[in-house]
């Protein structure tokens, strides 16, 4: 009886595995899985994301990290000569390798919380004439995208990362535009 | 999840991204006030430049088979948080930079008495532009042998200005064939 009971679990595993390779949406179904991630404070996940530096550019948004270019605080910057930069400029890219105050490196970091090396990088949402933001590795200057990730980040590993912004193709506008940053992590050798 | 074992994450995290005019921008760029600002124009707050038309009754014309030097095109402005070197970068439609674009055997900038810029040709060095100062800037170009001032013009695909925090930085903006 225990024994019939265990094969038809299994079956029914198997079959709930093959109906989501049939559907062929594998990074559908991972982006899914996000949602598990989103519950958790970047302070305390698996992938632990952290501001750095003083200037607002990046910030602890509620328990997860955003990112406001120029950061509000930009305009304290430099102490005794504070400039105002209203924004970013169309068909220019920018590299933001720190917070305003540049008084540590890093934009923001990452440590790897899990139990195996992750390779990072980041993806965007597919959208015409919006900044395209990517995150680098602020060491060694490397763009980090999906066909060239990160090295392994080992575990218990931080490493430094800042934001490169494409505008070309952008117009300058009142608005602010809103953006979705999303970083992966990827256990090396698990695709 | 709770062993920690995870094969892959996705943190979707939000960011805010104001845009600005190129004068307004980080780097700010302008059209200077001066007589060689006629080579700069601005259309919906983008800076271009336009070697090409020159206004005879100004008396700046260009003359081909020569190095021409116009001083005081931009004025560059340092609207960030930190001093940065500034240098530019010419490229041609084919992708080659520096003196490798057609026509050119030397192609630079030139800045003021007190910031010196980052040459694109010579020493590939410079001053810093502190935060909230301005500095004028200026382009040089020497053509080769027969080349004409306009076909060479016409073949530059781009300048691209680069202001850099660090050495490293600028470096990766370095013309292959620095001259």
């Amino acid at each position: 009886m225990k024994r019939r009971n265990f094969i038809a679990t299994f079956g029914a595993a198997v079959a709930s595995g093959s109906a989501v390779l049939g559907t062929g949406a594998f990074t559908s179904v991972s982006a899914e899985r996000s949602v598990s991630v989103e519950v958790g404070r970047d302070y305390e996940a698996l992938l632990k994301l952290t501001p750095r530096g003083d200037g607002r550019r990046s910030y602890d948004d509620g328990g997860t990290i955003g990112f406001d270019i120029p950061g509000p605080d930009d305009d304290d910057y430099p102490t005794g000569s504070e400039t105002d930069p209203e924004g970013l400029a169309p068909d220019s890219v920018y590299r933001f390798g720190d917070d305003a105050a540049h008084d540590e490196p890093g934009l923001f970091a990452a440590e790897n919380q899990g139990t195996q090396p992750v390779e990072l990088y980041s993806t965007q949402t597919a959208a015409a004439g919006v900044p395209e933001v990517t995150m680098y590795n602020v060491e060694n200057g490397d763009l980090l995208t999906e066909d060239s990730p990160s090295e392994p980040v080992g575990v218990g590993e931080q490493l430094l990362w800042g934001l490169e912004i494409d505008t070309h193709g952008v117009s300058v506008r009142e608005e602010e535009y809103d953006l979705t940053l999303i970083i992966n992590a990827v256990a090396t050798g698990s695709d | 999840m709770g062993t920690g074992a995870f094969t892959s994450v996705q943190a979707q995290r939000d960011i805010t991204i104001q845009t600005a005019g190129d004068k307004d921008a980080y780097l700010g760029i302008s059209p200077s006030s001066g007589p060689n600002g006629q080579y700069a124009s601005t259309s919906n707050g983008i800076v271009s430049l336009d070697f090409t038309s020159t206004d005879e009754s100004s008396d700046t014309g260009l003359n081909d088979e020569a190095k021409v030097n116009i001083e005081d095109v931009l004025e560059i402005t340092n609207n960030g948080t930190q001093s940065v070197y500034v240098t530019v970068m010419v490229e041609d439609s084919d992708g080659n930079t520096g003196r490798d674009v057609v026509g050119l055997t030397e192609f630079g900038i030139s800045g003021d008495d007190d910031i010196d810029f980052a040459r694109a040709a010579g020493s590939y060095d410079g001053d810093m532009l502190p935060p909230g100062e301005s500095v004028g800037m200026g382009f040089f170009f020497n053509f080769n042998g027969n080349s004409n001032f306009g076909d060479v013009v016409k073949d530059i695909n781009s300048i691209t200005l680069i202001a850099a925090a660090s050495k490293d930085e600028l470096n990766r903006f370095k013309p292959s064939q620095s001259n």
